[in-house]
């Protein structure tokens, strides 16, 4: 080959820029992504706290301390989420009707408590949805793929047998005939 | 002898060992980090040129398929190098756009509250925050 000093610089260069790509989108595009939905929280918490400075609601009141609570959870999953810690809160708190109860109350009570308060709810539930709609849109791709490839190796593993078992007879059968013309020639 | 047991009590506690469950879990998060942060795509396009550098490299030129001797006719034209950098600096370009869009929106959002904070403690529309409470993450 004439030009391999040429061919192997490019090779490397294509894949130093294929990991700079990569690093570009962990650090900067995956970032961001992230980050619009934080500052959209952050707005949302900053909101609150400035009803709650104008005497609008109270700092101990339970749908305060709710929202505040709901949307620094949310904060925290947008940065560190993990499924299978998420998976376990489902599982551990799939029964909890008290719980469930003492939330469907407080929600209620910020519904009838002021416009205001509803309006952050509302923006505070449509972020929610985004993310975990994104997740769970996710989660179904891996799962999905995961089951493709343990049909397809199935599938693999099964038609490799059928070829074998077919090969097999097929050898068989051809030593049987070449037997059976054999003994004919003899007779 | 109640005390040595409260002191060892903890320790059991914290010497739990991991166990296949806990390296399954391990990968399974790590795995759906990789595709939640999208690099899946390229640690897959990434593999299948290593793959097919491998092949070429220990493959004779005589062998070699049309296909894979394009990709050498396009590697060894001194363009393809620019062109690689190019669509690097482009996809960094715009990363870094897009981020400076956002962070300066939300950099405007801080300055807007701060100056109605401070206004508005200065009037006594604001009284000062009583509690606070973080989410105790960094960016």
């Amino acid at each position: 080959m004439e030009n391999l000093d040429l061919i192997i610089f490019n090779s490397i260069l294509l894949l130093l820029t294929l990991w700079f790509a990569l690093y570009v989108n962990r650090n900067f595009i995956y970032k961001t992504r992230i980050n619009t939905q934080r500052f959209k929280l952050f707005a949302l918490r900053d909101e609150l706290t400035i009803l709650a400075m104008k005497g609008e609601i109270d700092y101990h009141s339970k749908e305060y301390q709710f929202l505040l609570k709901s949307l620094n959870s949310l904060i925290k999953i947008t940065g560190d989420f993990q499924m299978s810690d998420f998976l376990k809160y489902l599982i551990s708190n799939y029964d909890n009707k008290k719980t469930q109860e003492k939330v469907k109350k407080i929600k209620k009570s910020i519904k009838t408590h002021s416009d205001e308060l509803n309006k952050i709810w509302i923006e505070y539930y449509k972020v929610m949805n985004a993310i975990m709609e994104r997740h769970l849109r996710i989660f179904l791709m891996l799962i999905i793929s995961i089951a493709g490839i343990l049909v397809s190796i199935k599938l693999c593993t099964k038609f490799a047998n059928w070829a074998l078992d077919t090969s097999q007879k097929i050898q068989s059968s051809a030593k049987t005939i070449k037997e059976l013309s054999e003994m004919k020639v003899a007779a | 002898m109640a005390k040595k047991k409260n002191k060892t009590s903890p320790q059991k506690k914290n010497t739990k060992s991991t166990n296949g469950w806990d390296f399954l879990i391990k990968v399974a998060d790590l795995t759906y980090n990789l595709v939640n942060s999208g690099n899946i795509i390229g640690a897959g396009f990434l593999g299948f040129i290593v793959w097919v550098l491998l092949i070429t490299f220990k493959m004779p030129p005589d062998a070699l398929g049309p296909i894979v001797s394009f990709c050498i006719d396009v590697l060894s034209n001194m363009k393809a190098g620019y062109f690689i950098l190019g669509s690097g600096l482009v996809v960094s370009l715009f990363a870094n756009l897009n981020m400076y869009k956002t962070y300066k929106t939300e950099i405007k959002r801080l300055t807007d509250q701060r100056k109605m904070l401070i206004h508005g403690l200065q009037t006594g529309l604001l009284s000062e925050i009583e509690t606070h409470m973080s989410c105790n993450t960094d960016i």
